[in-house]
C-alpha cells in the first residue's frame, strides 16, 4: 500500500475511530463474568451461601447477613458451636495467615438471635415430619417455608432430639431453645410425647397428611459382649442423660466418637476419673480433634488399640476386659465404678416402603453430624416440594473456586483474632461453655474483612482499570464486555483477585 | 551620562538584592530603562552577596555583570576588609559605606560617604532585634549621593514593595537622606 | 502596564496571558520561579488552569503532551538536565505534531554542578522536531510564549523558547505587561485538529510501519520548512497588534557592515554595547541575530551575510570533537553559497562573564587575521 504524504494526517492518527475497528475479531478465547462457588459452600452441608453473609458483615449489615445465612440454616448459634468445620478446613485463606475462622461468625450471627419472617404462599398440602432432631427441625422450617402446613411429631417432651444430648459446656440448652423458638415461629404445630409405632402408627399419619417425613435418627450400636445388661453399665446417650452423682468414681469409656469425648468430659466435670479405650489409633478417631485434644488436656487418660472382651461384676464394682487390638493374648482388665460404650450407630429396620413417605437426617445419610442432618432436612424438604410441584429445586451448581483461580498478589497475610476460652482450671469445675466467641469489632474489623470472597465479585474495578482495550465497562453497578472489541486477552481474569471471571473458547 | 551603574555589597540576608529591586523599581517609576540582577551562588544567610543595579535613559543591552560602578554601596562595613569593595569603580566614583564612622575615616582613593544605618534602623525597629534590615535605609542614603532617582520616587517604590512596617521604612530612608555624611 | 520582571516572571505572564489551561513542571534551578508562579496563581484562583504535580520533568512533558492531545493549551519549563530527562519525550510530541509551548531557561549540563548559563542544553535538543526561538531580553520571553503559542497551533510544532538563566532569568528590567483583552485579540482559542475524545476513540501515535513512517516524517520536515513563514508572519501581527516586531533574524546594523556577528541569546544584546563602541571608532561592524535556530532560516542567513568580508560566530556551547553548534549550523548553510571566512569564538561556557570589551577584543582579533586557522577560536579560557 502506498500513500502519499499528502493523504496523511498530522500524526500517525487511526482515520477511522477506533470503535470502528472490532478488535474483537482477533480472539480465539473470551472472558465471562462467572461467579463461583468459594470453597467453604462447596463444603458446607447445609449450602450455606458463606461468603455472601461475611460480605454482609464486613459491611456490619448483621441482621441481612442473619436473615441471609437462616435461609438456608435455622441454626447458626448452634452449628456455630459444634459444626465439624468443613469449611474451614477448604477455605483458601489458610495458606495467608490461616483459614477465616466462619464458625466463629456464624455463632455471631446466631447469638444476634435475628428472626425471619415467613412469607411463603400456603400450598394447601399437610406435612407431617417425625423426630425432632436437627433434621427434622429443619425439614419442618423449610417445608413451612415453602408454604407447607406441618406437624411435628417428637417422642420426648423437648424438642430438639440429639442437640439435648450435646453437653452444655459446648452448646448451652438456652441457643438450642432459643433457635427452635424461631423455627417453630414458621407456624409448625407440634406434637410431643408422641413416639412413632406407640402412640400412632404411620399408617394413621398417612390418613391426616398428604406426606410424612421421617427423621428418627439411628439408633445406637450395642456392643455385643458380655455384661453390657449390668447395672452402671450405660450407652452414651443415657449416659449423657442421667442426672446422677458420680463423685470420685472412676468411669471408663469405650469409643472414639463425639459421644464417647462428650460423655468423658461430662465425667470428668461430676468428679470422675475417666479412662477412655479406643480399638485403634488417635488420628482415627471420629471425634472432633480439637476436643479429644482438649478432654486429654482437661485429664481425661484415653487409650488406643484397645478393644473391650467383656464386663463382669466385682463386689462394689465392675471389672472391664480388654486386648490390644490384633493380639489374641493379651488380655488385661481395668477395675471401675460404671462402663460407657458409647460406640457408635446404626440404622434402625424400617418399612419405608409407604407412598409419600420420605427420610432425612441420619437414618437416611448416616453421616452423623448436625451439620449434615439440617443439609438433609432442607434437601428432603426441596425434593418433597419437587415431589409434589414438580418445581426445579436443583440447578447445575458453579465450578469451585480453586486456589489458582485467585490473584493472592491483591491480599495482605493476615490472622484471624484469637477466640477467648475459659482458663482449663475453672471450666472443668462446671457446665459453662468453653468458648467465648468474638466481639462485634473482632467480627467487623478483623474475621470479616479477611474473607477473599471467592468467586464473588465485590465490584473492586481490577477488571475495568487493567481491560488494555477498554472494552469493560460499567452499567448498573455490573461490569459488561464489549466482545467487539475485547481481545481475550485474559488479564481480566488473570487481575481478578477473586476467581468470578473465566475464559472459554470463542465459537465462530 | 546615559547610563548609571550601582553595585551593592552585601551579606546574605541583609536585603542587598531586595535594594537592588526597590532602587531598579524607582527607577522604572521615573520613566527609566532598568536593570537589577544578583550575583547568583550561594545563597545562605551570611555569605557575602553582590547585586547589581543599572539605570539608563536608554535600553540596556549589558548582558554581564558590572565590572565599573559609579556607586558601590556597602551594606556592611565589616566587609571594606574582606572584599575589593572600590574594585573598578570609576573616577569620581562613590562608596557608601554603613557605618558609624565618618567618610574621613577611610582612605579610599574616592568619593566616600557614610551612613549610620545600622542606628537609624534599630530605631526605626527593621528587622529583628538585634539584627536590623538596613536595605531601604541605605537607600535613602544613596539617593542624596546618586540623584539619578529623586527621593520621592523611592518613598513610593518602598511603599510599593515592602509590605510590612512601610512607613517605619520610609522613615527610615528619609532620615537617612538627612544623614548621610559626606 | 510596565512591571519590572525577571526574565522567569515574564514567561510566567506569558503562559498567563496565552490562557494556558495546563502546566505541569518539575522544579530546577534557574527555571524553578516560572512553575511556582504559575501554580501560586492557580492556587489563588487567579488563572483558571490545572497545575498538575509531578515526579520528573519527564513525566511534567507527558502530562503536557495528555493534556495536549485532548485540546488544551499546555505549558512547561525547565532547564539543562531536566531538559535532557525529557529527550525522549521530546522527540515524542514533536513527532505527534502537539503544539506544546515549552520554556527553557538555558543552563550548562553538568558535571560540573553548575546552575549558571550556556546554551548545550537545548542546543543538543536540535534534532528533535521542536521548534527553538531564542530571546534576549525579558519583553521578548514574554511576547514570545505569546507568539509561540500561536506559530505552535498554526504549524503544530510544539515550541521550545530559550532564555539564558541568571542573565535573563534572574534579571529584573521593565516590562510591558500587554492587555488581556489585546493577547485575546491576537490569540484565538485554541481549536485542535484532531483530539484524545473517549466518545470518539481514535489511535494516537500507533504503530507506523515502513510504508507510511517516511511519510510522516517528511511531513514534519515540510512543517518545520513552512513554520519560517508562519514565525515571520506572527512576529509581524504582534507588532501591528501590541508596537513591537519580531523576525526570524535580528539584524542589528548589517547594512555597510564588513564585519558580522553571528550569535544567539543575550550575549547579543552585549555585542550591540560593543558593536556601538567599534563602529564610533570607524569599524564596519554588525550583528546578526539567529531568534529562530529551528527551523534555521538559512536563506536569510545567506541573504543577510552575503556581502560581508568576514563573520564572527560566538557560541556559548559546544560540539565535542567538533566545535561551536552555531558554527557549524551556519558553516553549513554557507555551503557553496557564500564563502566568507568565519571565526568561530567559544566564550562564556557554564555562565562566564562575556563583556562588551571582550567582544571588541574578538573583533580586533578579526580584523588582524584573514582567516581562523581554527575551528575553534577559544575565548577567555585559561588554557
Amino acid at each position: 500500500m502506498k500513500f502519499r504524504a499528502s493523504e496523511l494526517p498530522l500524526t500517525p492518527l487511526s482515520l477511522k475511530d477506533t470503535i470502528s475497528i472490532r478488535t474483537g475479531d482477533w480472539k480465539y478465547v473470551e472472558p465471562f463474568y462467572e461467579e463461583k462457588l468459594s470453597p467453604c459452600i462447596s463444603a458446607c452441608p447445609v449450602g450455606t451461601d458463606v461468603t455472601s453473609c461475611i460480605a454482609l458483615l464486613a459491611k456490619e449489615e448483621f441482621q441481612e447477613a442473619a436473615k441471609l445465612w437462616k435461609e438456608s440454616n435455622p441454626f447458626p448459634g448452634v452449628c456455630g458451636r459444634v459444626c465439624p468445620r468443613f469449611c474451614e478446613r477448604e477455605c483458601l485463606r489458610q495458606h495467608l495467615g490461616g483459614s477465616i475462622t466462619i464458625h466463629l461468625l456464624e455463632r455471631f450471627i446466631g447469638d444476634l438471635n435475628v428472626d425471619i419472617q415467613n412469607k411463603s404462599q400456603k400450598t394447601g398440602k399437610k406435612m407431617a415430619v417425625i423426630g425432632s432432631g436437627p433434621a427434622g427441625l429443619s425439614c419442618a422450617y423449610h417445608l413451612s417455608r415453602k408454604g407447607y402446613k406441618v406437624t411435628l411429631f417428637e417422642k420426648e417432651k423437648l424438642l430438639g432430639g440429639l442437640l439435648r444430648a450435646i453437653p452444655s459446656y459446648r452448646l448451652p440448652p438456652q441457643i438450642v431453645d432459643k433457635e427452635i423458638e424461631g423455627i417453630l415461629k414458621q407456624g409448625i404445630d407440634i406434637e410431643i410425647n408422641k413416639e412413632s409405632g406407640k402412640d400412632f402408627s404411620l399408617e394413621e399419619l398417612k390418613q391426616q397428611f398428604d406426606a410424612i417425613c421421617i427423621a428418627t435418627g439411628l439408633k445406637e450400636r450395642k456392643l455385643n459382649i458380655r455384661g453390657t445388661e449390668l447395672f452402671n453399665v450405660w450407652s452414651g446417650r443415657e449416659f449423657l442423660k442421667l442426672n446422677n452423682d458420680i463423685q470420685n468414681k472412676k468411669i471408663t469409656v469405650i469409643g472414639g466418637g463425639d459421644t464417647a469425648i462428650d460423655a468423658a468430659r461430662v465425667a470428668l466435670r461430676k468428679g470422675s476419673e475417666v479412662f477412655v479405650f479406643y480399638r485403634r489409633r488417635r488420628e482415627d478417631m471420629p471425634a472432633n480433634p480439637y476436643e479429644v485434644e482438649e478432654a486429654i488436656e482437661e485429664g481425661v487418660n484415653i487409650k488406643y488399640l484397645s478393644e473391650p472382651l467383656r464386663i463382669e461384676k466385682c463386689s462394689s464394682f465392675l471389672r472391664l476386659f480388654l486386648k490390644k487390638k490384633a493380639d489374641e493374648n493379651s488380655e488385661f482388665f481395668i477395675d471401675t465404678d460404671g462402663v460407657v460404650m458409647a460406640v457408635g450407630e446404626e440404622r434402625e429396620m424400617l418399612n419405608n416402603e409407604i407412598k409419600d413417605t420420605f427420610l432425612c437426617g441420619d437414618i437416611l445419610t448416616q453421616k452423623g453430624t448436625v451439620s449434615h442432618a439440617i443439609g438433609s432436612g432442607k434437601e428432603t424438604a426441596s425434593l418433597i416440594h419437587k415431589y409434589f410441584f414438580g418445581e426445579e429445586t436443583s440447578i447445575t451448581l458453579p465450578a469451585v473456586v480453586e486456589s489458582e483461580d485467585l490473584n493472592l498478589d491483591y491480599f495482605k497475610e493476615e490472622y484471624p483474632p484469637e477466640e477467648k476460652k475459659r482458663d482449663m482450671s475453672q471450666r472443668i469445675k462446671d457446665f459453662d461453655e468453653i468458648y467465648q466467641g468474638l466481639t462485634r469489632e473482632e467480627v467487623i474489623i478483623k474475621e470479616a474483612t479477611r474473607c477473599f470472597g471467592c468467586g464473588k465479585c465485590s465490584g473492586c474495578d481490577n477488571c475495568y482499570v487493567f481491560c488494555p482495550d477498554a472494552a469493560i465497562f460499567k452499567q448498573d453497578g455490573k461490569y459488561i464486555i464489549d466482545y467487539d472489541h475485547c481481545k481475550g486477552c485474559g488479564i481480566c481474569m488473570e487481575e481478578c483477585p477473586r476467581g468470578v471471571i473465566s475464559m472459554r473458547r470463542t465459537e465462530k | 551620562m546615559s547610563m548609571t551603574e550601582i553595585r551593592i555589597h552585601g551579606r546574605g540576608g541583609q536585603g542587598a538584592v531586595v535594594a537592588s529591586q526597590i532602587l531598579a523599581l524607582t527607577a522604572m517609576k521615573e520613566g527609566k530603562y532598568v536593570q537589577s540582577f544578583p550575583e547568583f551562588g550561594v545563597e545562605r544567610r551570611g555569605a557575602t552577596v553582590e547585586a547589581f543595579v543599572r539605570i539608563a535613559d536608554k535600553k540596556i543591552n549589558e548582558r554581564c555583570k558590572i565590572y565599573h560602578p559609579h556607586y558601590v554601596v556597602v551594606m556592611d562595613p565589616a566587609l571594606v576588609n574582606i572584599v575589593d569593595v572600590t574594585e573598578g569603580i570609576r573616577e569620581n566614583g562613590w562608596v557608601l559605606i554603613n557605618t558609624s564612622k565618618t567618610p574621613k575615616d577611610f582612605s579610599f582613593h574616592t568619593n566616600v560617604a557614610t551612613i549610620d544605618a545600622f542606628s537609624i534602623a534599630t530605631e526605626k525597629k527593621l528587622g529583628s532585634h538585634g539584627h536590623p534590615i538596613v536595605n531601604t535605609t541605605i537607600l535613602g542614603a544613596l539617593v542624596k549621593i546618586a540623584p539619578v532617582v529623586n527621593i520621592k520616587t523611592l518613598v513610593e517604590a518602598i511603599r510599593e514593595s515592602i509590605s510590612s512596617n512601610t512607613e517605619k521604612n520610609v522613615e527610615a530612608a528619609l532620615a537617612a537622606y538627612d544623614k548621610v555624611k559626606i | 502596564m510596565k512591571k519590572l520582571l525577571t526574565g522567569n516572571y515574564a514567561a510566567s505572564y506569558g503562559a498567563i496571558l496565552s490562557r494556558a489551561e495546563v502546566i505541569s513542571a518539575y522544579p530546577i534551578t534557574p527555571q524553578t520561579q516560572i512553575v511556582e508562579k504559575l501554580s501560586t496563581m492557580v492556587a489563588e484562583g487567579k488563572l483558571d488552569a490545572e497545575f498538575i504535580n509531578v515526579e520528573s520533568e519527564r513525566s511534567a512533558l507527558a502530562v503536557c503532551m495528555g493534556a495536549s492531545a485532548t485540546g488544551a493549551r499546555a505549558f512547561t519549563a525547565t532547564s539543562a538536565q531536566g531538559l535532557a530527562l525529557m529527550h525522549e519525550l521530546l522527540h515524542w510530541a514533536a513527532g505527534a505534531r502537539l503544539p506544546l509551548v515549552l520554556v527553557n531557561v538555558n543552563r550548562a549540563m553538568a558535571p560540573g554542578w553548575t546552575v549558571w548559563c550556556d546554551e548545550n542544553d537545548s542546543l543538543s535538543q536540535r534534532d528533535t522536531g521542536w521548534i527553538q526561538l531564542y530571546c534576549e531580553s525579558n519583553q521578548e520571553v514574554l511576547d514570545t510564549v505569546i507568539q509561540a503559542y500561536k506559530i505552535a497551533e498554526k504549524t503544530m510544532l510544539p515550541v521550545m523558547i530559550c532564555m539564558d538563566g541568571i542573565f535573563l532569568s534572574h534579571t529584573q528590567e521593565v516590562v510591558d505587561l500587554p492587555e488581556q483583552e489585546k493577547v485575546d485579540r491576537f490569540l484565538s482559542p485554541y481549536k485542535p485538529p484532531f483530539s484524545l475524545d473517549t466518545s470518539s476513540p481514535h489511535a494516537l501515535g500507533s504503530l507506523t510501519p515502513p510504508h507510511v513512517y517516511f511519510e510522516f516524517r517528511y511531513k514534519l520536515q515540510q512543517a518545520m520548512d513552512e513554520a519560517q513563514a508562519e514565525i515571520e508572519k506572527t512576529g509581524k501581527e504582534f507588532g501591528n497588534t501590541f508596537g513591537r516586531d519580531y523576525g526570524l533574524l535580528d539584524e542589528y546594523l548589517l547594512n555597510e557592515a564588513e564585519i558580522i556577528i553571528v550569535a544567539l541569546g543575550t550575549v547579543c544584546g552585549t555585542c550591540r554595547v560593543a558593536i556601538d563602541r567599534l563602529n564610533e571608532k570607524g569599524n564596519k561592524v554588525g550583528m546578526l541575530r539567529i531568534r529562530t535556530f529551528r527551523p534555521l532560516p538559512k536563506k536569510k542567513i545567506i541573504e543577510s551575510l552575503k556581502d560581508v568580508k568576514k563573520v564572527i560566530i560566538i557560541d556559548r556551547n559546544i560540539s565535542y570533537g567538533h566545535h561551536g553548534i552555531l558554527h557549524e549550523e551556519i558553516k553549513s548553510a554557507f555551503y557553496r553559497k557564500l564563502n566568507i571566512p568565519l571565526f568561530g569564538f567559544i566564550a562564556g561556557l557554564g555562565g562566564r562573564d562575556i563583556t562588551p570589551e571582550d567582544i571588541e577584543q574578538m573583533v580586533n582579533y578579526t580584523l588582524k587575521h584573514e582567516e581562523s586557522d581554527t575551528d575553534i577560536l577559544w575565548w577567555g579560557v585559561n588554557k
